[in-house]
């Protein structure tokens, strides 16, 4: 009975969704689409003849250069269609989304019997179909590059797939952006912002990535991390490429579309968790599905370093590395998108839903309601999950957790205990509502992370003091000092606790002083 | 039946709503009266389980707005003030994208989406653009939109504002027509008088206080602690008020002009018609002597300050 109803569910959530069908009957409609996809058309082949005349030279050539070239060719060709999927996938969802919320027709939606899953799923599915319209109108264009030789029907096909979910990927982005936002040009702007970051960030890793494990040109039929297919800068190169799984070779783009999948839901789930009460389905699974994409990361990531340095690991394997801060700094770049969390989970405010109003600072009971007290539980939760999964990699491939290596865990788990410990602090000095508290917290965090670095800076070059001397009191720069300076790391992570510890009490005695002023206010509102 | 159940509304200490508590019968057609920033708007949106209760509740047949929304939700038609309308999309579209979200199977769908056009009065309209229609149109669109799945309870939230007279004059007799089918209907309106033409209960709210709740006519004889009569007399007679000042259950005189005068009375209709006797036996020669009858406006003037939040 209870698989009946969760198919019957997941039939109306994915297939006949009323929002995507209403979506779609608009799209297609009057002259504009038209004009549009037939401006895309255009472009496309303008694009094509300038790329094919710039690529093939006329005049006798080897097979192998003209093979090349043509293979530059395609690869241009995947590239116009990246950039036009991360143009228009974010755009058709934040205009979609946003366009509901400024006609006031998503209040007519939110007293229908449906879930915010069934809306973001509908104008997922309606986005998507944006994203699959203009990879199928460039079929032609990529049947030429295999006639010419450029790439086989295989690699087409699969190349086509992962743009596919680049676009997929790029959708859940702008996801939970459009639903904070409050108009549709932020929406547009801050969802561009963040897939064009994700596209043009994630070519950093992938060029290490390619560096440490030597990879073979396109092409190939290599073992490499399958993460790679998820980039929009590098993924025609490892078409091919496998991850070996308990001996066996899974094809990496099957990974790639698993993971993609699992992310695009996350991100779904976090901007229904936004639309709904405390306590909701939503925001307890977004919690779990962080908790799951937080192993999933931590697992490809250790596996990937690892993998770089051959099957085994063994101390003396790290070479010039110290395996503690090694360790560290590994967890503390994973632990990184933390920070576009945190404003939501450390913030609170009494002008909001209840579900922004804390009854204390920490309730472990709350780590999955989404209610303030749970903030700290979770964050501490991440934490764990990321040093159990990563930690637990490491010590099976042979690296050692040593004392110096927990010092490091204090220093890290303290410094998002601090940032944290902000967002507490300056929720009791903004009153004016959780948004206000957010920004300021987004505020303190880069304040407090990047403006100490040119200060201390230039304090240090006017008193002669060296850098590394002057950087010893700053507790963010903690990966600055490896074992051998183990006791000023112990010292820094200190003083991330004390601080944290202060900030939390101070804020506290603030929020109290809040819950008193509220309930004498309201109590002298009795009912007439 | 809506029971409202100690509602209340915080934003911080700011109180929206005030702990408000009613009851509504199937059949009943609430009229919720209060200025701008009353906290109409807010009751309204909390019933439509839109905005969670700071403390309270309400149950519509048993089932609880805070505890299973979902639930409720299948049973309420809510239509905000300012509705937004996909006007890309044809009449009959818009109705279906609805009735699909309310779970209308879809072999009944066409039938329920030409019966609701059919009470609205928009069936010549099935094929059109929702952008064509006009503004009581599209009004009379989203009502239909709230009949899809034939709620128990519709929330109209001023649903007659920018209307003209005309289509203000259909609206009306469609939502008596809702009243007539059983249905609990809430109007929140701004415009008293024809609020009190077809409501049957009202309710008066001020600062998130619910001050004044029942049938009109018994919120208007309970606010009204003294009669106001009018006596118009043929020939002028100034001396009049004073006459009557000292009578017994007058409370008050006015002179408005030489020939008529308003009295503000405690007395009952015997007492009533005493003193017409005696203002004739006096030699006055009254041509009108007739009640004022107090309206939702007096009323709703009578009991709130004007005070908003």
């Amino acid at each position: 009975m209870a698989v009946a109803d969760w198919w019957r569910t997941q039939k109306r959530v994915y297939f006949g969704n009323a929002s995507s069908v209403r979506d779609y009957r608009a799209q297609l409609r009057g002259t504009r689409p038209a004009l549009f996809w037939t401006l895309y058309l255009g472009l496309l082949i303008l694009f094509v003849t300038l790329a094919y005349a710039n690529v093939v030279v006329q005049g006798e050539q080897s097979i192998t250069v003209i093979q090349t070239q043509l293979q530059s060719f395609y690869q241009s060709v995947l590239g116009m269609l990246e950039l036009m999927v991360a143009l228009v996938a974010p755009v058709v969802v934040g205009m979609s989304i946003q366009a509901e919320v400024q006609r006031k027709s998503l209040e007519l939606v939110s007293t229908a019997p449906v879930s915010p899953k069934y809306f973001l799923v509908g104008k997922v599915l309606s986005g998507y179909r944006y994203v699959l319209m203009l990879l199928f109108l460039s079929l032609p264009i990529a049947a030429a590059a295999v006639m010419l030789g450029g790439a086989t029907w295989g690699e087409v096909l699969v190349s086509y797939l992962l743009v596919a979910m680049h676009g997929l990927f790029y959708i859940g982005i702008s996801l939970p952006i459009a639903v904070i936002s409050t108009k549709v040009v932020p929406a547009v702007i801050y969802s561009y912002m963040a897939c064009w970051a994700w596209a043009f960030g994630s070519a950093i890793p992938v060029a290490s990535t390619l560096f440490m494990s030597g990879m073979a040109p396109r092409g190939s039929h290599v073992e490499a991390p399958f993460y790679m297919l998820m980039f929009p800068g590098a993924f025609y190169l490892g078409v091919d490429s496998y991850t070996t799984v308990f001996g066996n070779q899974i094809p990496n783009w099957i990974i790639a579309t698993a993971v993609t999948l699992i992310i695009v839901k996350f991100f779904i789930v976090g901007a229904g968790s936004v639309m709904t009460r405390i306590g909701s389905k939503e925001t307890v699974s977004l919690r779990i599905h962080g908790l799951i994409v937080t192993a999933i990361l931590t697992a490809a990531y250790s596996l990937t370093l690892l993998a770089g340095r051959g099957t085994s690991i063994t101390p003396g394997s790290f070479s010039t590395f110290d395996p503690a801060h090694e360790l560290a700094t590994f967890f503390a770049v994973l632990s990184i998108p933390i920070v576009f969390v945190l404003p939501h989970i450390s913030t609170w405010s009494y002008m909001d839903e209840r579900k922004h109003k804390p009854s204390g600072f920490f309730d472990v009971r709350q780590v999955l309601s989404g209610t303030p007290e749970g903030g700290l539980p979770y964050i501490l939760l991440v934490l764990a999950t990321m040093y159990t999964v990563g930690g637990g990699i490491w010590l099976y491939n042979g690296a050692t957790i040593d004392v110096n290596t927990m010092i490091y865990l204090a220093w890290l788990t303290g410094a998002w205990v601090f940032f944290w410990s902000m967002g507490w602090l300056v929720s009791s000095f903004a009153q004016s509502g959780i948004g206000t508290a957010r920004k300021s917290h987004l505020a303190f965090t880069v304040i407090v992370t990047l403006l100490p670095w040119p200060v201390l800076g230039i304090v240090g070059s006017i008193l002669d003091i060296p850098s590394d001397d002057i950087f010893r009191v700053y507790p963010v720069a903690g990966l600055f000092f490896d074992s051998t300076e183990i006791w000023t790391v112990a010292f820094l992570a200190l003083e991330f606790w004390i601080i944290a510890l202060w900030l939390t009490y101070w804020a506290e005695k603030r929020r109290k002083s809040v819950v008193s002023l509220m309930q004498r206010a309201t109590n002298e509102r009795k009912p007439a | 039946m809506l029971e409202v159940l100690g509602l209340k509304k915080h934003y911080g200490s700011l109180v929206a709503v005030n702990g408000i508590e009613f009851a509504l019968q199937p059949g009943d057609i609430f009229g919720f009266i209060g200025s701008n920033g009353a906290g109409k708007t807010t009751t309204i949106k909390m019933l439509a389980t839109l905005l969670e209760p700071t403390e309270g509740t309400a149950r519509l047949n048993g089932i609880d707005v805070v505890m299973d929304p979902m639930e409720i939700k299948r049973r309420i038609g809510y239509m905000p003030d300012f509705f937004g309308l996909y006007d890309d999309v044809k009449v009959w579209e818009y109705l279906d994208f609805f009735a699909t979200l309310y779970e209308v199977p879809a072999r009944e769908r066409p039938k329920v989406i030409d019966n609701v056009l059919e009470l609205t009065d928009l069936s010549i309209k099935k094929e059109a653009f929702v952008a064509t229609l006009s503004r009581g149109m599209q009004q009379r669109l989203c009502l239909a939109k709230c009949l899809v799945h034939d709620p128990e309870l519709l929330l109209l939230d001023e649903p007659a504002s920018g209307l003209d007279p005309r289509a203000r004059a259909e609206l009306k007799e469609l939502i008596a027509e809702l009243g007539r089918m059983g249905k609990i209907v809430v109007v929140s309106s701004h415009i008293l008088p024809e609020l009190a033409d077809f409501c049957n209960t009202v309710g008066i709210i001020e600062r998130g206080d619910l001050k004044a709740f029942g049938p009109v006519r018994e919120v208007v004889k309970t606010i009204q602690t003294a009669k106001v009569i009018e006596i118009r007399l043929l020939e002028a007679a100034p001396e009049v008020s004073m006459f009557l000042h000292g009578k017994p259950h007058v409370t008050n005189t006015h002179m408005m002009g030489s020939t008529t005068v308003k009295v503000e009375f405690a007395g009952t209709e015997q007492d009533q018609a005493e003193m017409l006797k005696h203002l004739v036996d006096s030699g006055y020669k009254v041509t009108e002597f007739r009640e004022e009858a107090a309206d939702l406006e007096d009323v709703f003037l009578k009991v709130t300050t004007g005070a908003v939040q």
